[in-house]
């Protein structure tokens, strides 16, 4: 009786509980910050100076690296414009409210909803650009995701070495599993990549598994996102 | 009365705050601990209305830890008069 009545009242108050809860994660997030910079104000001077040029050097290197990005992605847009693809250049830019490990089931509460122009299966990609999941429900300021890595979700993508299609098969906490026949060749460290036109890499090989007597090699894939520390996503509407 | 309404707040804050693996094995324990806590189906309501993920096929589907806390509580129910657990 409590099962049906519960299910009958929770699944009409989704939206409600969200907003209910909203409040306490984005002063969580707000308080996470405070901490973070309480702990910057403990440290020494000459420690400081170290990581300030640890960080102008990883800049200086990220910047470069941005560049060359920078010009092979022109190349690809005015190539796909050429062909009459345009990429869509609408995004919008959310905060990450709840991620893994608080959620069990690997999905994202973010703070854009309907009002900031979110529909229902957006795309959620990291702000570098890779694909992380879907929106799966829309509320009026929030919304929830699914990610790739979600338990049970299949997600289809190219294993870049020898351009073979895959479905990753999600098995929760950012990792991704794929059966492949024994004589196609996959090693650790492999890229998976999206199967769309603009293919941005999903996944890494992280394992492979194969007992000599079977015809198919298990392939363990984590994500290229770290689903347990995201803070901010990019929205595809 | 008291410290099941106290474990209610307390395991409420923290599905909102803490990570999974601490509210779930505490609601568990909880559910273990007071006899019929069927607040605990509640709280697994809300889990699963704040973190699952929207599928429409089924309750089971749709509401999974509660209908493991659900089957649980009944399983319990006469383990828990045998061992003489908490209150």
């Amino acid at each position: 009786m409590i099962f049906v009545f519960g299910a009958l009242f929770f699944s009409f108050s989704r939206g409600l509980m969200v907003n209910i809860f909203s409040p306490l994660w984005k002063g969580e997030n707000a308080v996470a910050v405070g901490f973070r910079n309480l702990a910057t104000f403990f440290k020494s001077k000459n420690s400081l100076i170290e990581e300030n040029q640890i960080l102008r050097d990883k800049l200086a290197s990220s910047e470069l690296a941005n560049i060359s990005l920078q010009t092979i992605s022109d190349a690809e847009n005015s190539l796909l414009t050429n062909f009459g693809r345009v990429s869509p250049n609408k995004f919008i830019t959310a905060a990450v409210l709840v991620h893994p490990p608080q959620t069990p089931y690997d999905s994202l509460i973010i703070d854009a909803g309907a009002v900031d122009g979110v529909s229902l299966d957006a795309e959620v990609s990291l702000p570098e650009g890779p694909k992380i999941g879907t929106v799966t429900e829309v509320f009026s300021h929030s919304s929830r995701a699914k990610l790739y890595s979600s338990n049970g979700e299949e997600t289809n993508a190219v294993l870049e070495r020898s351009e073979v299609p895959v479905t990753l098969v999600g098995r929760g906490g950012g990792n991704f599993e794929i059966a492949l026949p024994r004589d196609v060749a996959v090693e650790i460290g492999d890229k998976i990549l999206s199967a769309n036109l603009a293919s941005t890499v999903i996944g890494i090989v992280g394992d492979v598994e194969m007992k000599p007597t079977d015809s198919f090699k298990k392939v363990i894939v984590r994500s290229v996102a770290n689903v347990y520390t995201l803070r901010f996503v990019v929205l595809v509407p | 009365m008291i410290p099941r309404i106290v474990t209610f707040f307390i395991l409420l804050l923290a599905i909102g705050t803490m990570p999974f693996w601490i509210y779930m094995p505490a609601i568990v324990v909880a559910l273990m601990f007071f006899p019929f806590y069927f607040e605990a189906i509640i709280l697994g309501f809300l889990v699963d209305v704040l973190y699952g993920s929207h599928i429409t096929s089924g309750l089971s589907f749709v509401f999974p830890f509660t209908l493991f806390l659900s089957v649980f509580i009944i399983i319990i129910l006469p383990i828990r008069e045998r061992l003489r657990l908490g209150y």
